[in-house]
């Protein structure tokens, strides 16, 4: 994913991210992923990428509301393959589309009858179609994340600016995706929020997350957005999850 | 207002997603979906056919939405019976093929009076807070629709003084027998002004648009439903480089939008420094924009700011369709604004005192400005202009 | 006229119908037999001596009051099809193409004292306080008109009420002016008065077609600088109401007739010259300089739209 709007307020954070990267640990393992993807950081949600035209706000507002499961409306992570194991020398590329049956891109559609739910009608549902039920809180990642001083030194904090950078920049109108990639225990080691549908990971931060408890378990959520609010009836959505195991090349 | 809004949606968007959940649990079957139009809980709805995540449309409660007014609607939008000399009917002036206007600078009346502004497009006209160009006080497509029918300056559809002229020759319509019947079951005298103009309402309200490239790639989450050019032209629109996104943000690419689950509704409306005449200020009479309604100075040159979907269809631009392509237009929000070097309309509408703030100019290479077109063409809805429900049912049934 | 309209006034004429010799004219005199000045006597009749004294409460202390209005221009009766000389400030010749007015709020005055007329709902031209008065039918160039007339005003007073004045106001209130006009009741529901820009109705509309001119002078008076409210769907106020308060002394109901002159009103325009800028005539145009001409002989202050009470000179007592 290419950003080429990057807040100028993030480029405080750009910077000294390379210089922090070997004496912060954990933490910066998502401040190198930050710089090497020309990505911005939000001192909110210190694990989190963003990228161009997203914000705090839009995933604030997408952390706090209660995921709806539409297996018509998730995001599939098409790369890499579940259950793939491969060393860090290898490219690694989370890509990821919304279902073909999304009913935003059947044209056949309207040439029928006013029936929103027809064109889901007769396709295989990519995870098994439950009634459409209310997930658990999607906060506590994030929750953990934003919170994690201990993780993530006070000091850093201070370097960075405090407002934030993306409140009064462009609003999100669209679909905006959070990806997520936890260690074996659950902890979120690497989240993207973005505009994009793929996120490559550069050879430090494929380094980075080797080290943590495998395999890696990613999914994407996501909803729909109008002026930084999630539309009535635009998700979130959570997609399924698949696992991929990173492993040190000897 | 900003954090305003976003605490109100906030909530809004939580209620709903409990709502969403409880209704669609409902419909977890196999089987096709219920009839168009469900009531429950106090309240009839109307499935739209929107794809998730696009909210309804507002709906008057006194002008429930059903197939049937729908369908009736449709075939008065494009019946010329609707002009007292029956030359004329809103397609004549809302032609599908081009998003609904008509390709001209300016309109024409039945009678042959040229109207001083454009025809605008009707796609999603149901989320508009205020209709036409330029007038607060039009709020509803209801008591809009009076407006062509009966005006008299200028002259559009001719039937002022004529009601009952046009009742009674849509009674004598045996298709409308039925279609008025099945629209208005409850009432005893279905030809009425009211029947008409909510029908007609109810049709416009179908007049949707998501189905453009654009909203493949940003809403329904295909990536490959746009080329890397258009994708980058996205980015520069939505950019505080271009301002673009201010008046024409949202999912409807206008500030002028409210839907069902709106808690705040605001009019907008915006100077875009189109002119200065004699550097006073005033845009050329008779489009002096919400000036003619309120006769503020303040108001002088704003109008409101129309949806951009299908805007690669809807040329020429501008209230009074004095720009002829898209790049013109690029150029005149570039520049901050327009100078009208000579003849009656003179002025540097850059220097309007009423100018937006967002029209501070940008400057765009050659590369940046395909992007943008190519963006703006994104949003061109094949679906919407061929959409058989759209249709003219008189020659196509 | 539309058929909702047509059949309640049919039965309004035999209410009210008491000697008017074509059979749509309304006109009736007061049933008031009290002397100059106007006190009226308590007979309990309505419209005249006709069998509409059945819709008056009677002995019950009210008392029928008929007002009789007249068009005119330039002192001359107006009538569709006819042309009128001497109009303006260029004396021009022209042919009235309508000739409607509403007025709402009757009172009758006494020094300080003032009696609200109640009016009949008759159905037609009257509702809660307001009345159409129609003085075209729909002959000659009068096409967007309808072919029935309505020249008076009628309802109840208190019995034995002394006036010598009148006071009304030339338009309509606020709340009916901005009623859903395709399901307004009548007289709301003419659509040759509709005034959709602004959410209400024509007040007044007189439009001429001068000699030699090539578009129509119209005179259409409403409410402007109106707001709307896009949750409600509704209008929620008007910064320019534009409506004239009309006062006229010397007035009994039985004897005299108040005359309304369109020649009085367009005093001061020059037909001859091309119109000064806004619509052709004048369509409540704050900035229109034939609406300024015309406001000012209606007694409105066409800055604030509000009334200049007793500046009027369009209305007199005959």
């Amino acid at each position: 994913m290419i950003d080429h709007l990057t807040p100028p307020t993030r480029l405080v954070r750009r910077l000294v991210a390379p210089a922090l990267a070997s004496v912060l640990g954990f933490a910066a393992v998502h401040l190198v992923a930050a710089c090497v993807d020309h990505e911005s950081t939000s001192p909110e949600f210190p694990g989190v990428i963003f990228g161009a035209q997203t914000n705090d706000d839009a995933l604030r507002t997408l952390l706090e509301t209660l995921p709806v499961e539409d297996p018509t409306q998730a995001a599939y992570l098409t790369s890499p393959m579940t259950g793939i194991a491969q060393p860090t020398t290898l490219p690694l590329t989370f890509k990821w589309r919304v279902g073909p049956s999304s009913s935003w891109n059947g044209r056949e559609r309207r040439e029928g009858r006013f029936t929103a739910r027809d064109s889901l009608a007769g396709r295989a549902p990519l995870v098994a179609p439950a009634g459409p039920t209310l997930l658990p809180h999607a906060a506590p990642h994030a929750r953990r994340a934003s919170t994690a001083d201990s993780r993530f030194p006070a000091w850093l904090h201070d370097l960075a600016p405090v407002s934030v950078a993306h409140a009064h920049g462009s609003p999100i109108n669209g679909r905006a995706y959070f990806l997520v990639v936890t260690d074996a225990n659950g902890e979120p080691v690497y989240q993207v929020f973005t505009l994009g549908f793929e996120n490559v990971l550069g050879e430090s931060t494929r380094e980075e997350l080797a080290l943590v408890p495998q395999p890696l378990r990613a999914s994407v959520l996501n909803a729909v957005f109008d002026n930084d609010a999630i539309i009535p009836g635009g998700g979130p959505w959570r997609g399924p999850a698949i696992d991929v195991t990173l492993t040190i090349a000897p | 207002m900003r954090d305003l809004h976003r605490d109100v949606n906030g909530r809004r968007a939580l209620t709903v997603a409990l709502a969403i959940g409880a209704l669609a649990a409902c419909g977890g079957d196999s089987t096709e979906p219920p009839p168009t139009t469900t009531t429950s809980g106090g309240g009839t709805t109307f499935d739209f056919g929107l794809p998730p995540g696009v909210p309804k449309p507002r709906v008057p409660a006194d002008n429930p939405m059903t197939p049937e007014k729908v369908e009736l609607g449709r075939h008065l939008f494009h019946d010329t019976r609707l002009s007292l000399n029956e030359t004329q009917s809103c397609a004549s002036c809302h032609l599908q093929g081009k998003a609904f206007t008509d390709g001209r600078a300016t309109s024409v009346g039945s009678t042959g009076d040229a109207t001083p502004r454009g025809s605008m497009s009707l796609a999603n006209v149901g989320y508009l807070t205020t209709l036409t160009w330029a007038n607060p006080v039009l709020v509803a497509l209801e008591d809009q629709a009076l407006v062509p029918m009966f005006g008299e300056d200028p002259v559009e559809l001719g039937l002022s003084g004529n009601e009952q002229t046009l009742l009674d020759r849509l009674a004598a319509d045996p298709r409308y027998a039925t279609l008025f019947a099945a629209a208005y079951p409850d009432e005893a005298e279905p030809f009425s002004l009211a029947s008409v103009v909510r029908a007609i309402a109810s049709f416009e309200r179908t007049i949707l648009s998501f189905s453009s490239p654009y909203d493949r790639y940003a809403y329904g989450g295909d990536p490959d439903a746009l080329d890397a050019s258009a994708k980058r032209g996205r980015d520069l629109f939505f950019s505080e480089e271009l301002e673009c996104f201010h008046c024409h943000g949202g999912f409807n690419f206008s500030d002028s939008t409210a839907h069902d689950g709106t808690a705040i509704i605001e009019t907008m409306f915006h100077n875009t420094g189109l002119y200065n005449v004699g550097g006073t200020g005033a845009y050329p009479e008779p489009n002096t924009g919400v000036f003619a309604i309120t006769g503020l100075a303040s108001d002088m040159g704003r109008f409101r700011a129309p949806t951009l979907r299908n805007v690669a269809l809807t040329a020429p631009y501008m209230h009074d369709g004095s720009m002829a392509t898209l790049d013109e237009v690029l150029d005149h929000y570039a520049a901050g604004g327009r100078n009208v070097a000579s003849g009656p309309n003179a002025g540097d509408g850059r220097l309007n005192p009423n100018k937006s703030e967002f029209l501070h100019g940008f400057a765009l290479t050659q590369t940046q400005r395909a992007d943008v077109i190519a963006f703006l063409e994104s949003l061109t809805d094949t679906d919407l202009t061929e959409r058989k429900r759209l249709s003219d049912p008189w020659t196509t049934p | 006229m539309n058929g909702k309209v047509l059949a309640p006034l049919l039965s309004a004429l035999v209410l009210v119908a008491c000697g008017g010799e074509d059979g749509t004219d309304t006109t009736a005199s007061s049933s008031s037999t009290g002397a100059a000045g106007g006190t009226t006597a308590g007979t309990g009749g309505a419209g005249g001596s006709g069998p509409a004294a059945s819709t008056s409460t009677g002995g019950g202390g009210s008392e029928a009051i008929t007002l009789t209005f007249a068009a005119e221009v330039g002192g001359q009766p107006f009538a569709c099809g006819t042309s009128f000389d001497g109009l303006g400030a260029s004396k021009s010749k022209a042919e009235l193409l309508d000739f409607r007015l509403y007025v709402h709020d009757v009172r009758l005055l006494d020094g300080k004292d003032e009696v609200p007329v109640t009016l009949e709902q008759d159905g037609v031209w009257q509702l809660e306080k307001l009345a159409l008065l129609d003085f075209e039918d729909k002959k000659g160039k009068c096409a967007n008109g309808t072919t029935e007339k309505n020249l008076t005003v009628r309802g109840t007073i208190p019995a034995g009420v002394k006036y010598d004045g009148v006071r009304f106001k030339l338009g309509v209130p606020f709340e009916l002016n901005h009623s859903d006009a395709s399901t307004a009741p009548s007289p709301l529901n003419l659509s040759g008065l509709f005034w959709n820009w602004q959410g209400g109705r024509k007040f007044l509309r007189i439009d001429a077609m001068a000699e030699g001119a090539m578009k129509a002078f119209n005179l259409h008076v409403g409410s402007t600088g109106c707001d709307g409210d896009p949750a409600s769907g509704g209008v929620t106020a008007c910064t320019s109401p534009n409506v004239a308060t009309i006062e006229l002394a010397g007035f009994d109901a039985a004897k005299n007739t108040i005359v309304v002159d369109y020649a009085a009103m367009v005093a001061a325009v020059d037909f001859a010259k091309p119109d000064g800028g806004g619509a052709s005539g004048c369509m409540g145009g704050k900035t229109d300089p034939e609406c300024a001409q015309i406001f000012d002989k209606l007694g409105i202050d066409i800055a604030t739209g509000s009334p200049k009470v007793g500046a009027q000179t369009a209305f007199k007592v005959k």
